[in-house]
């Protein structure tokens, strides 16, 4: 899924690549067309267009290409066609002499930064450098032969000189493309996590609304029966008063779960406070209650009774807890027992909060790729999808210091560990 | 007073007692059952003449629940409550002989009330056979 859309991403930056390539071909043709009736040298000839020609066919069946091919291994073929081109071009047009070619150089360099990573920009730079000083020497020296219409000759010491700072600018500007390369991949994938972020809390959201909302409708039931038992005197048995106090916790308990799940909807609260860990798993499970109460599910919590305090983002930490009851809910689609635990560890320093199931547990080499947080990665059935959360669970408690482990064995349950810093008491 | 007797099962009791008492001003008999296993124990002990369940129920839900009453009483009519205003994600229920679905929302607020105009059709039904 991630794949698909970063292959989507890719394909349309080769898309537009491919363009500026051939708006590059076409200016160069133009440039040629200009000095051939100016200057009267003929570059155009038979195997220009075959130069330009394959650059084209490489441009177009990007569609069926990354169907095909491996769409990474690919960007090296392409770059290598490019560079082998380019340096074609430089022949063509009196080696050394010909300065204004070696333009097209960078252009691929900057490409391999944008849309690519470092490794690229460095394999674009040492291949550029390579055939560029090929070239050239071998141009200069006489051992390709001569085609170029540029009748004057540099002294040795100057096409050495002239190539050397070329080679250097190279590197330079890979450098450069490189830093960005790096700037860019960090900047995308910080955008990539915000948008999990919403995407996770939405998912949740989707799964819980439908239950909350039958709750609350089987409350509006019941207040309408109310309402009909004190509109009619002839069925009416119990009193008034009473009645009219079960409409008032009917509305009551109704408020609450819409309030909850509310607050839960809303973007958490950029702000760190003490934060009473009990509260916030006791609020997690009651947002979750009205789903994990039709499912064949037991909820266990042995909360510490020092009930002590994190630092952190209440509303995010919050998000940990459902993403693990929602995942262990997954995890069992038969009978099971969700267990909570908090402990002070680490000599008070920090709590040591269990979330386990008794699911089907996950698969060793899965547990890696859970702990690395690879971002949608999930064991859970296509269906269920809300392994997403694991990847939002890792970022959280990362993001409050604290840590995460998994303990799983398949067919008997898992277990995630999580320990964060406890907030230290100022001493008097 | 008519002699039919309704079962209805939820495992609201809030609601199962208003309904209750609202099926009763409407003329009937009425039993009530907390939850699939009670209601199994009393299809067991007296036959009840239609049987209304709600759907969404912990431990047993309404399908697991009429599956395994028309093990013992295979004719009974039953209607079914759901959240949903359509049925579509209930699936699997069309052996089942479920007579109508019933939006639980609407029950007491519905003024041409479609769960009297089911049970009286029901009714109808049962006697025909």
């Amino acid at each position: 899924m991630l794949d698909d859309t970063f292959k989507a991403e890719l394909l349309q930056k080769y898309k537009f690549a491919g363009k500026i390539r051939l708006i590059s071909f076409s200016l160069l043709f133009f440039y040629l067309l200009l000095i051939k009736y100016t200057g009267g040298y003929s570059y155009i000839n038979v195997t220009f267009f075959a130069v330009i020609l394959f650059e084209t066919i490489l441009n177009q069946p990007y569609n069926f290409i990354t169907q095909r091919a491996n769409i990474y291994r690919f960007q090296y073929f392409q770059m290598a066609a490019d560079i082998i081109a380019i340096s074609w071009m430089v022949y063509y047009m009196g080696g050394i002499e010909a300065p204004v070619v070696t333009l097209a150089y960078y252009a691929v360099i900057l490409w391999a930064g944008v849309v690519s990573s470092a490794q690229a920009v460095f394999f674009a730079v040492g291949l550029s450098a390579l055939l560029f000083s090929l070239v050239v020497i071998f141009e200069y020296f006489g051992i390709f032969p001569f085609v170029g219409h540029y009748y004057y000759k540099m002294l040795t010491s100057q096409m050495f000189s002239v190539l050397m700072a070329n080679i250097s600018f190279f590197f330079a500007f890979g450098y450069f493309s490189a830093r960005a390369a790096l700037v860019i991949k960090s900047l995308e994938r910080k955008k990539y996590e915000d948008s999990l972020k919403h995407e996770h809390r939405f998912r949740a959201m989707g799964h819980l609304i439908e239950y909350i909302a039958h709750d609350a409708l089987n409350h509006l039931a019941n207040i309408s029966g109310y309402a009909r038992l004190l509109s009619d005197k002839r069925i009416r048995t119990a009193g008034e008063e009473e009645m009219i106090k079960s409409i008032g916790a009917l509305a009551q308990e109704s408020t609450n779960l819409l309030s909850r799940l509310m607050h839960f909807s809303q973007k958490p609260n950029p702000v760190l406070e003490p934060v009473g860990i009990n509260k916030v798993i006791e609020d997690a499970i009651e947002l979750t209650l009205p789903l994990v109460r039709y499912s064949k599910i037991t909820v266990e919590k042995r909360l510490d009774s020092a009930n002590p305090l994190v630092m952190g983002e209440k509303g995010r930490l919050q998000e940990i807890f459902i993403a693990l009851i929602l995942n262990a809910y997954d995890a069992m689609p038969g009978k099971g027992t969700l267990a909570i635990a908090t402990a002070l560890a680490d000599k008070h320093k920090s709590i040591k909060i269990d979330v386990s199931d008794t699911g089907r547990g996950i698969q060793p080499q899965d547990i890696s790729r859970i702990r690395d947080g690879e971002p949608f990665f999930t064991t859970q059935d296509a269906q269920g999808k809300l392994g997403l959360g694991l990847v939002t669970t890792h970022e959280i408690v990362t993001k409050h210091k604290g840590t995460i482990d998994i303990q799983s064995t398949v067919g008997k349950g898992t277990t995630f560990v999580i320990q964060l810093p406890v907030l230290q008491k100022e001493p008097n | 007073m008519s002699n039919v007797k309704i079962l209805i099962v939820d495992d609201d009791k809030e609601f199962l007692a208003l309904l209750g008492k609202n099926i009763e001003s409407w003329g009937y008999k009425v039993i009530l059952a907390s939850g699939g296993k009670e209601a199994l124990e009393m299809i067991k002990n007296k036959a009840a003449d239609i049987i209304i369940l709600d759907y969404l129920m912990p431990e047993m839900d309404g399908v697991e629940t009429l599956k395994e009453i028309r093990r013992i009483d295979k004719l009974v009519p039953a209607i079914m409550f759901t959240s949903h205003p359509d049925n579509r994600s209930i699936t699997g229920t069309e052996k089942l002989g479920i007579f109508a679905y019933i939006p639980k929302v609407g029950v007491f607020t519905d003024p041409e009330s479609s769960l009297r105009a089911a049970i009286a059709m029901a009714e109808k039904a049962k006697e025909e056979k």
